[in-house]
């Protein structure tokens, strides 16, 4: 799976090096030691998230959660007390990891057949957007994925029913450099009208789901276009964006209401 | 395939997934691709939620009227209340997102309730 944090790429630290960091981060409140704090758990993330793996939500919305988990645990952390970050931190993973499941009711709601369809069309979609240079009909997904038409489009149902990470969660480590993040000018989204009302709801998202807004509103990109430049699967990325839609929405709703209220 | 499809729900966002799973559905009797068939769940949404967002007073019903025209669909959704006059229905942001997901979109006015007209093309 692309993007995901390797053990190798993020270094661990030394432990002592752990609690000096720390120290200096309650005095200093340096973003980059805190992000480099984060940084170098991601193997504790991605070792912690393979445990719930297989449970019907693909791995890279779980690592998501659990890096949720693990900046949770970096901000609460006192390295005064007599006990390493790491065992601090993996009840608090462990913790958002399981309010997640719980949250989704997915378990209990979808069935282990779908499930298992649903984890595998992500796959699927990808391979036959690449074969077929376009993206697939349904049709051509139950082929190429040994199910039923009905099937296929339960499964792709059931998954826009659960996954819903909340928006200033903020964790993204897809693909994307932080350089690439910040870089790019949203021009589309600076120009609407009622920018007044949509703008500062934007400048809250995570910089993944603005940029995603951007090429698909404002760029005129399709889904698959998109998965292939943020290096995510187009069922990521549909999920994702509706998600970030409906935030959206109701903020702007709840906006609406009180100007007129 | 029957070239017309009505679906009546009681006006709220939870019922709005029945009309997504119309729209799939029929989506994938046409050969819709997957994108497109995302773009529809994302015209759907938006679109019902503005018609519940801004009926005044509020809408008890929605209709959404599945047209299959030319291999796409035509896609007629109104509520059973006019819109009221504070909010904009489209704001230009719904119209921005909605011009990246449908073919065509328009407003007609019915007698005073507002429908949204739009069309999807399959690939």
């Amino acid at each position: 799976m692309s993007g995901l944090p390797s053990q190798g790429r993020h270094q661990q630290l030394p432990k002592p090096e752990v609690k000096r960091l720390f120290r200096e981060l309650r005095k200093s409140g340096d973003h980059d030691i805190r992000n480099r704090l984060i940084e170098s758990h991601l193997g504790l993330v991605e070792y912690l998230a393979r445990r719930f793996a297989g449970r019907g939500e693909p791995l890279d919305d779980l690592v998501q959660v659990a890096t949720i988990g693990l900046v949770k645990a970096v901000d609460r952390f006192d390295p005064h007390r007599q006990v390493e970050f790491s065992t601090y931190a993996t009840p608090t993973i462990v913790g958002e990891l399981k309010r997640h499941f719980r949250d989704k009711g997915w378990a209990v709601r979808v069935p282990r057949r779908l499930q298992e369809l649903n984890l595998r069309l992500g796959s699927v979609i990808s391979q036959l957007t690449q074969d077929l240079q376009r993206s697939p009909t349904v049709a051509e997904i139950a082929r190429a994925s040994e199910a039923t038409e009905e099937e296929v489009l339960e499964a792709l149902d059931s998954a826009h029913a659960y996954s819903l990470i909340s928006l200033d969660a903020g964790a993204d480590r897809e693909g994307l450099s932080y350089h690439e993040q910040i870089g790019y000018v949203d021009e589309g989204l600076e120009a609407l009208e009622d920018r007044v009302s949509v703008g500062p709801l934007l400048k809250l998202l995570p910089p993944r789901e603005r940029r995603m807004l951007h090429l698909r509103f404002f760029k005129g990109m399709t889904q698959s276009d998109i998965a292939e430049e943020l290096g995510i699967s187009q069922m990521h990325v549909s999920r994702l964006l509706a998600k970030t839609l409906a935030s959206l929405r109701e903020a702007l709703e709840d906006r609406e209401r009180e100007e007129e209220g | 395939m029957s070239d017309r499809v009505v679906v009546r729900i009681p006006a709220s966002t939870r019922h709005v997934a029945l009309v997504r799973a119309t729209a799939t559905s029929l989506a994938a009797l046409l050969d819709f691709t997957y994108d497109r068939l995302m773009d529809l769940h994302i015209a759907i949404d938006e679109i019902c939620s503005r018609i519940l967002a801004t009926s005044a007073p509020p809408a008890t019903r929605l209709e959404v009227t599945f047209h299959v025209e030319d291999g796409g669909l035509r896609i007629e959704a109104s509520g059973d209340s006019p819109l009221g006059t504070k909010a904009p229905f489209l704001t230009s942001w719904s119209k921005s997102i909605l011009d990246s997901v449908t073919d065509r979109i328009e407003v007609q006015d019915l007698d005073g309730v507002a429908c949204a007209v739009f069309s999807v093309a399959k690939g």
